[in-house]
């Protein structure tokens, strides 16, 4: 093996065998028994189901809600568009737990009658999916408007001259053209939505069986001195995100293939 | 009014701030293949998306086949979908995501037809393109040629009004595209679709249209058929766009068949002009025939360079009143005068009188 090769190796393995190690050892340490029972209590098993429920829901949401502005956004249908992208790029930027912070006093504030009427959010599990949802739209966006960069308006064209509707060519067109794209921003919303503590504390709060997901049952269990259920929710919570990350490189990797 | 395929009146269109199009006029008839030549970002693309209704003109009027898509005046303009001019443009636009059958089959969909007939009308436009191997395929399994004719067999199987071509053969090789051409020709003289075509391709423009177009600074020029074009290149002022040698000359102040032409002589012509007139003179580079002769209408030239091409050499030589001129001559011709000259010999050059196209200069 060539000096290169074993440096490159080295640059790589390096950090992986590190994030195995730490992953590894904590269930060493807490007593591997101890966590198995753990990961099979109720409060572990609520985590995870609530979880898995409010990232699909908000990343779903979050998809829905994105197409059609990330759609306006690539083909410049919309005045004033590279500002308005910025603004709805900031939460992005922003501490999530910020814009938890912000969704709250504004919804207990002037956007009381908005909670009190639609959205039932401030301390509720619903709250969950309105915070993860804040947290990854923005994603959503981004990631949905890069799709559709990438897909010619010559295609919806030529589309519209054979007879169909806007609506038509879109659907029929350019949304399965850009179907990586939207699969992309599905899974980066459900991984970043499983992991969203900062936002989701500040407004759904942390109510044991009640708006406990993953990442706040690891904080409350750590608190109350639960470390066994702490490191059995760590575990579950790594392997969630390794499918996820696995199906985001096996996107990425078609994509390339296809290119 | 019914035999009329495309009309378009006074189109002016602007593009990011720009003004692309202004005071575009054409009239085809229907079955006409109509083609606009012209530089790349002379607005070629820009006037097929009008018609087709993708890009939004300014003012004017377009008529497809009898039926306004586009006034200004009245505030119409039809959708796409509506307009019946199917598009193919120079990247094709095949769906990547879709098998050759399942992208001629979205060109039917919209027909509604039943099941048997779009069928039947599959194999036909199929057959017609001779891609029916092809159908399960995907675009990407394809090369240049079959491309092309599957993004042909989608316009056509939509059995459109117009059909709207872009550069259709830009990205082929040269025996691909002259086999395509002639299948086009075929097919369009076949389904007697009107068309227009616009392409920087001197080759396709005369091979294709029946009537020929030249768009330069935003506005066309010509409409007439290719063969008028190249006979009168000056009255259709056209002729220093299509690459002629334009001289200036004066007509003889008795013989108004004599011409003085500067950096020649004198040139005898088969058209009659006003004695003593400024006149203009488009030669092209196969309108004069080297000789070994001496005789009226013949020049002696130097060679400044002698270039061998596929189908003919061209010189470029220097008479001796100093004008420079390109001469396209075939090479059997050169061979049986004793050989193809090279820089720095010297020829005789012979204008035949019914060769240039002539006119009084205007103004």
């Amino acid at each position: 093996m060539s000096t290169g090769r074993l440096v490159a190796a080295l640059v790589v393995a390096a950090p992986a065998a590190a994030v195995a190690v730490v992953l590894l050892y904590l269930p060493l340490w807490a007593g591997p028994l101890r966590v198995a029972r753990a990961a099979a209590s109720s409060e572990a098993l609520f985590a995870v189901k609530l979880s898995l429920v409010t990232a699909t829901a908000s990343s779903f949401l979050a998809v829905a809600a994105a197409v059609p502005a990330a759609y306006a956004l690539s083909r410049g249908l919309v005045p004033w568009g590279r500002l308005l992208e910025t603004l709805l790029l900031v939460p992005f930027g922003m501490p999530p737990v910020a814009v938890g912070a912000s969704l709250l006093v504004f919804l207990t504030g002037p956007g009381r009658w908005l909670d009190e009427t639609i959205l039932h959010a401030v301390f509720t599990p619903r709250g969950l999916v309105v915070a993860q949802f804040a947290v990854v739209y923005p994603i959503a966006v981004r990631v949905l408007k890069t799709g559709f960069d990438a897909v010619s308006p010559e295609y919806e064209a030529v589309a519209r001259t054979l007879g169909y509707s806007w609506l038509g060519a879109f659907t029929r067109v350019t949304l399965p053209m850009a179907r990586r794209g939207l699969l992309t921003a599905l899974l980066l919303c459900f991984t970043r939505s499983l992991g969203e503590f900062g936002a989701s504390v500040m407004l759904a709060g942390a109510y044991p069986f009640r708006t406990e997901t993953l990442p706040i049952a690891i904080y409350l269990a750590i608190g109350g001195g639960s470390i066994a259920l702490a490191v059995s929710l760590i575990a579950v919570s790594g392997l969630v995100a390794a499918a996820g990350v696995a199906g985001l490189l096996y996107l990425e990797e078609a994509r390339e293939e296809r290119g | 009014m019914a035999a009329e395929g495309l009309v378009v009146e006074d189109l002016v269109v602007h593009r990011g701030g720009r003004l692309v199009l202004h005071g575009v006029s054409l009239r085809l008839l229907r079955g006409e293949v109509g083609v606009v030549l012209g530089p790349n970002g002379a607005g070629k693309t820009t006037l097929l998306h009008s018609i087709a209704g993708v890009v939004k003109p300014a003012q004017g009027r377009i008529v497809v086949a009898g039926i306004v898509v586009y006034d200004s005046v009245r505030g119409l303009s039809l959708p796409p979908e509506r307009r019946g001019a199917a598009l193919v443009p120079q990247s094709l636009a095949l769906f990547p995501h879709m098998t050759v059958e399942e992208n001629i089959r979205f060109a039917l969909r919209p027909r509604r037809l039943p099941r048997s007939e779009e069928d039947e009308r599959l194999r036909r436009v199929a057959e017609m393109l001779g891609i029916t191997h092809l159908l399960p395929r995907r675009p990407s399994q394809l090369s240049g040629g079959e491309r092309q004719r599957v993004a042909l067999a989608r316009a056509l199987a939509a059995e459109p009004r117009l059909l709207l071509l872009d550069e259709p053969f830009s990205a082929l090789d040269a025996p691909t595209r002259e086999r395509l051409r002639r299948l086009l020709r075929r097919i369009l003289h076949e389904t007697g679709t009107t068309a227009l075509m616009v392409t920087h391709s001197f080759s396709d423009a005369w091979l294709l249209g029946t009537r020929l177009y030249l768009l330069r600074g935003g506005k066309l020029y010509g409409g007439a058929s290719p063969w008028e074009i190249a006979e009168k290149p000056l009255s259709h002022g056209v002729a220093g766009f299509l690459g002629l040698q334009v001289l200036e000359a004066k007509v003889d102040d008795r013989d108004p068949v004599l011409l003085h032409v500067a950096g020649l002589g004198l040139l005898r012509v088969a058209r009659r002009l006003r004695p003593g007139a400024r006149a203009l003179v488009s030669l092209r580079a196969d309108d004069m025939v080297p000789t070994d002769r001496e005789g009226p209408n013949t020049y002696r030239a130097r060679v400044l360079e002698s270039l061998l091409t596929r189908y003919s050499v061209r010189l470029l030589v220097e008479t001796q009143g100093g004008l420079t001129l390109l001469v396209e001559a075939p090479r059997g011709l050169l061979l049986a005068q004793g050989g193809i000259p090279g820089p720095g010999d010297t020829v005789l050059i012979h204008i035949p009188p019914e060769a240039p196209d002539v006119a009084e200069a205007p103004g």
